[in-house]
């Protein structure tokens, strides 16, 4: 009878010191537990590129879309102006109106407001604009449909608009805003991350900011004409 | 390794002797006794427990909401409603009586009469709910003559809203959904919903113009 011989697989015979590896249990737990050690890391991200605490948040360019969670975001500009909504400005004591213009679409699947919170303000404005009475820097109101001037738009899911926040400000020197125009110089809002979670408290799940942001430079810009106010006719009355 | 035996000879070797057959009597009878308790115990509590599973609902009620389904046509009972569409345009350019209004998307126009079923009701809101499953609310924008408009039950009035709506959204099946309490209503009461397959709709010429028609008694009530 001839002799019967067995031969190891390809890959134990290439590599001798995987079955050294695996031959005996102590040796087996031990590398479970450094494949384990090494898929864990990875997965809670301990491989990814490290980012110092001091770099500050992402920023990103005007223009560009920030996915805030409910909402694709673009700030496209900012301007002053005291033709807007002439009424309520005056209701508010304030000279003029600083708008920032963003481009939002609504990738939820419901209609939406925008987030009352959805663009804050920096601490400090250019050229001596200061808020007004009790206004917030990431609370503006009113905010405006670009196409039309409707006061608190309602946007619908996949359905792009531009919406124009504003903010009730003082003008260094008093008055006079709209003959000063929009400071030549870039506004850097902060746009916030949602995320749609539980909520511990009251129950439900809504939208609920991260704490992450997005800083963007807008540019200064021109006040979008379908939310100036028409000129009064004198004699309509 | 050593590992523990059982020297089973001892209960299979073992036989019946005088002292077992001679056991006393109530030391038995206790155990038994005992066991009848527990029992009896075990049968009330699981019946109890039985019973008052049985009446978590009535005790503890939960508010689902309830919906009702049909088609264009259809008169469509939800709770303090009777709704039935009679017909769907779309257009570019939407005329409320006020104001003429443009839009990115589509002008999705749905003429529809409602009344009350036992008492003066109001479509508290409304939503286009595409093939993807994304709700698109009345329109804010436009005035939707029968959004604000009480009508008492088994009067049907009839009148339009107005829903605005991306292109892609007529890429598939819509439903109109008619919300007859507040969103947040399942807190206090049940939510009855109106759902009614409005089909496909067809894609509106450039610049076509829909109007929004004004609330008007329907002649002759839900059996005209």
């Amino acid at each position: 009878m001839p002799a019967v011989t067995t031969t190891a697989p390809r890959a134990a015979r290439a590599a001798p010191w995987v079955r050294g590896a695996v031959r005996t249990w102590p040796r087996r737990i031990a590398l479970a537990v450094v494949l384990g050690v090494v898929v864990g890391t990875t997965a809670a991200g301990g491989f990814a590129r490290h980012v110092p605490a001091d770099a500050g948040p992402e920023r990103v360019a005007a223009g560009e879309p920030v996915a805030t969670g409910p909402f694709d975001l673009t700030v496209r500009s900012w301007s002053v102006t005291d033709a807007v909504q002439v009424s309520a400005l005056e209701d508010a004591g304030a000279d003029a109106w600083l708008v920032v213009v963003v481009g939002a679409l609504d990738t939820d699947r419901e209609s939406r407001r925008l987030d009352r919170t959805a663009v804050t303000l920096p601490d400090e404005l250019p050229d001596g604009l200061a808020l007004a009475g009790d206004a917030e820097p990431d609370r503006p109101d009113p905010t405006l449909l670009v196409r039309d001037a409707s006061l608190y738009p309602v946007l619908q899911p996949g359905l792009p608009e531009d919406v124009a926040l504003l903010w009730p400000v003082t003008v260094a020197g008093g008055g006079a805003a709209g003959a000063a125009g929009t400071p030549d110089v870039p506004l850097t809002v902060t746009v916030p991350a949602f995320r749609y979670r539980d909520m511990t408290v009251g129950g439900g799940r809504r939208w609920a900011e991260t704490g992450a942001v997005v800083l963007v430079d807008a540019p200064p810009g021109d006040v979008p004409p379908g939310i100036v106010d028409p000129p009064e006719d004198e004699e309509a009355w | 390794m050593n590992e523990p035996t059982v020297d089973v000879t001892v209960s299979t070797t073992a036989s019946p002797t005088a002292d077992e057959h001679a056991a006393p009597a109530p030391a038995r009878a206790r155990p038994r006794r005992a066991d009848a308790v527990v029992t009896a115990v075990l049968l009330v509590l699981a019946v109890g427990v039985g019973a008052a599973v049985a009446r978590v609902d009535s005790w503890w009620p939960t508010f689902t909401a309830t919906t009702t389904r049909g088609a264009v046509g259809d008169v469509v009972t939800a709770g303090p409603l009777r709704v039935r569409v009679d017909e769907v345009r779309t257009g570019t350019v939407l005329e409320d009586g006020l104001d003429t209004l443009t839009t990115g998307g589509v002008w999705v126009a749905v003429d529809l009469a409602v009344s009350g079923t036992t008492t003066e009701a109001v479509i508290e809101t409304l939503e286009l709910r595409d093939a993807a499953g994304r709700d698109h609310e009345v329109s804010h924008r436009a005035r939707s003559s029968m959004m604000s408009t009480f009508v008492d039950p088994d009067v049907p009035e009839a009148g339009t809203v107005v829903v605005e709506v991306p292109a892609r959204a007529l890429d598939g099946d819509v439903v109109l959904r008619v919300l007859t309490e507040h969103q947040d209503a399942d807190i206090d009461r049940p939510q009855a919903i109106a759902e009614i397959d409005l089909g496909r709709l067809e894609p509106p010429a450039d610049g076509a113009v829909v109007e929004v028609r004004s609330p008007a008694l329907v002649p002759g009530g839900w059996g005209g």
